[in-house]
């Protein structure tokens, strides 16, 4: 009965914990119980449903599907918990300061609301269809079965009880306090769910585990105890994690901050949050060709484009000619801070055949406000999955800065690419370029690409690929939403170790 | 804006789709009346293994381990997969999370 009791409490824990201070996170929003009950509602009869069809779920994807199934739904709670923040940050000012009568003006709002019922039925569904299973396995069980029932009850009983005396612990938090102390549980919680889905990605074969375990912290806190569970709950605690469930903490974690704080007051601590991040993934020990492009910070919320990025080497020695590089994109903004891409590489290889060489999820964070500072930062932050033998994950961070003189526009890139796999270093490159400003449709422009070595082995200057040349850039209004974009150019080899010329050509369709 | 963050999270889902690798080897465990045998199952040390575990029992199970940071539902009648290692030499423990008092078990993965 007891063990009954602690394995439904497991369960309703984790769900409680998170409703409780979601519940206190949002104080002062109107109907707000409403969406979450909504959210359990919905949860629980998604749980029954997948519980329904889970020996299918975990047959498909070749024995896969519950690991992928987790993963999704794990991933999908990340960004809505960080989406969540990040509007919290935003209204939790104007909350705090007048807690009265603003309920109404904010839910008026309802994307928050309705992401506030989607995050609690993705938690009641995940943990509800494991508990609905339970609970399925003691009725067909036989003896025993009412004593198993009762602490069933209990169980459920206990861990909804936690989740009300966090909810009401919250709330004795001075108001002032309030929401910066669930705004960082929140966050907590967030980075806790992506390293969960990445230790289901990696237990489903498709991601590498990096190294596993990266530690082992059993005899200092167990797992299994209660201040195990408890942190299990809150940041995604394993006594022995991969390393690839860290990387996915950290980057979560570095990536929701700097969104959540953005939110608030775009300002000037977070290029060193992003100066920072680059530094991280500097230091870390890990090859792949990086494209030639050059991106800028700004972006335009509500924008949707598809994109082809192609480029070509000519030169007089085989080993270096006609090597290809495409990328076929399709990219959103969201927001006037943040643009999502979606990416597919294709290459070839000098004498060798065209392949699908890596898929990458890419984004552009605006830094600040357009215009607000002598230029404007971005910070690019990239996963790209190698397929393939040879092919390595890779994360790939970069800094963004473009400022205007009279009609002279320059844009700066620095980038460092660390493969995950294959223990090689990070890659540092660059990409510069001056464009006047003309006829939209016609502008020229100088650009300048190069690739630094890897970090601490830098090489000679001579090895590395360094190109400049001349390039011409332009938009063609289609209507007030469509317009086709292009960027052309031809590179010259500054060093020996760059191809003689490549021809590089970017063509985008907004819509 | 929900429909933009599913979309993304889409893409970064399928960017993972073509990397369903096969070939490591295969080790198995049944599950009956709710125990795990072999009770101790002999693994190889230092490579990726792909463990099955089948069900016979008409119970749902959960295979846990926190010596392996595993984790996976298996319905009644039905064999599941998990990826494990690869692993150093040494003893680790896993349980059946729903009966955890008699579906217990060791991998022990030779040097």
């Amino acid at each position: 009965m007891i063990a009954a009791a602690l394995i439904v409490l497991r369960e309703v824990f984790e769900a409680a914990l998170l409703i409780g201070i979601l519940l206190a996170a949002t104080r002062g929003v109107s109907h707000r119980s409403l969406w979450v009950a909504g959210g359990v509602a919905t949860g629980l009869a998604g749980a029954g449903a997948v519980a329904l069809v889970a020996g299918r779920l975990a047959a498909a994807f070749e024995g896969s599907g519950q690991e992928l199934f987790n993963a999704g739904v794990l991933l999908l709670a990340t960004a809505l918990l960080g989406w969540h923040g990040m509007w919290m940050k935003r209204k939790g000012r104007a909350l705090g300061q007048q807690i009265v009568g603003v309920g109404a003006q904010i839910s008026r709002g309802a994307t928050p609301l309705s992401g506030l019922l989607v995050v609690v039925a993705l938690a009641v569904l995940r943990e509800g269809s494991e508990l609905v299973l339970f609970l399925y396995g003691i009725a067909a069980g036989g003896a025993g079965r009412e004593a198993l029932a009762i602490g069933s009850l209990v169980g459920l009983g206990l861990g909804i009880g936690i989740g009300f005396v966090v909810y009401r612990g919250l709330l004795a938090i001075p108001q002032r306090y309030l929401f910066s102390i669930t705004g960082l549980l929140i966050l907590l919680l967030a980075a806790g769910m992506a390293s969960q889905a990445a230790g289901n990605l990696v237990q489903a074969g498709w991601l590498a585990p990096l190294v596993e375990p990266l530690w082992d912290s059993s005899a200092l806190l167990p797992e299994h105890g209660v201040a195990g569970q408890v942190l299990h709950a809150l940041v995604g605690y394993v006594e022995r994690p991969s390393g690839m469930q860290i990387v996915f903490f950290v980057v979560a974690l570095a990536t929701l901050a700097s969104a959540t704080l953005l939110a608030a007051r775009p300002a000037r601590p977070l290029l060193a949050c992003a100066v920072l991040l680059l530094a991280v993934a500097v230091a870390w020990p890990g090859r792949a060709a990086a494209g030639l492009v050059i991106y800028s910070p700004l972006v335009t919320a509500g924008e949707r484009a598809v994109e082809l990025r192609s480029q070509r080497d000519f030169d007089g020695r085989a080993a270096m000619d006609g090597a290809e590089q495409h990328k076929l994109e399709f990219e959103y903004s969201p927001t006037d801070w943040w643009r999502a891409e979606g990416l597919t590489t294709i290459d070839r290889e000098p004498g060798g055949p065209r392949r699908v060489a890596e898929y990458a999820f890419e984004n552009v964070f605006a830094l600040a406000a357009e215009g607000r500072y002598w230029a404007d930062f971005g910070l690019l932050a990239e996963y790209a999955h190698g397929v393939g033998a040879d092919g390595h994950d890779a994360v790939e961070l970069g800094l963004l800065a473009e400022t205007d003189w009279g009609p002279t526009i320059a844009t700066l890139n620095v980038t460092a690419e660390q493969p995950l796999t294959g223990g090689s270093r990070a890659e540092l490159a660059y990409g510069a370029r001056l464009r006047w400003r003309g006829r939209e449709l016609l502008e020229p422009a100088i650009e300048v690409h190069g690739e630094l070595g890897a970090v601490g082995r830098y090489g000679r200057l001579s090895e590395h690929r360094h190109q400049a040349g001349p390039a011409l850039a332009g938009r063609w209004r289609l209507g007030p939403r469509r317009a086709v974009r292009y960027e052309a150019a031809w590179l010259f080899a500054l060093t020996a170790g760059s191809p003689d010329s490549t021809a590089r050509l970017q063509i985008e369709f907004e819509f | 804006m929900l429909r933009a963050l599913s979309r993304s999270l889409l893409l970064f889902v399928l960017a993972f789709s073509a990397a369903l690798q096969a070939g490591e080897p295969e080790y198995r465990l049944v599950l009956e009346a709710h125990r795990f045998s072999p009770a101790e199952l002999a693994v190889p040390s230092g490579v990726r293994i792909r463990l099955l575990i089948e069900n016979k029992d008409i119970t749902p199970e959960e295979f846990e381990s926190y010596a392996l940071n595993r984790e996976k539902l298996v319905t009644p009648g039905a064999t599941v997969v998990v990826f494990v290692g690869p692993l150093r030499p040494g003893r680790y423990e896993y349980f059946g999370d729903f009966n955890p008092t008699s579906a217990r078990g060791w991998l022990v993965a030779g040097p």
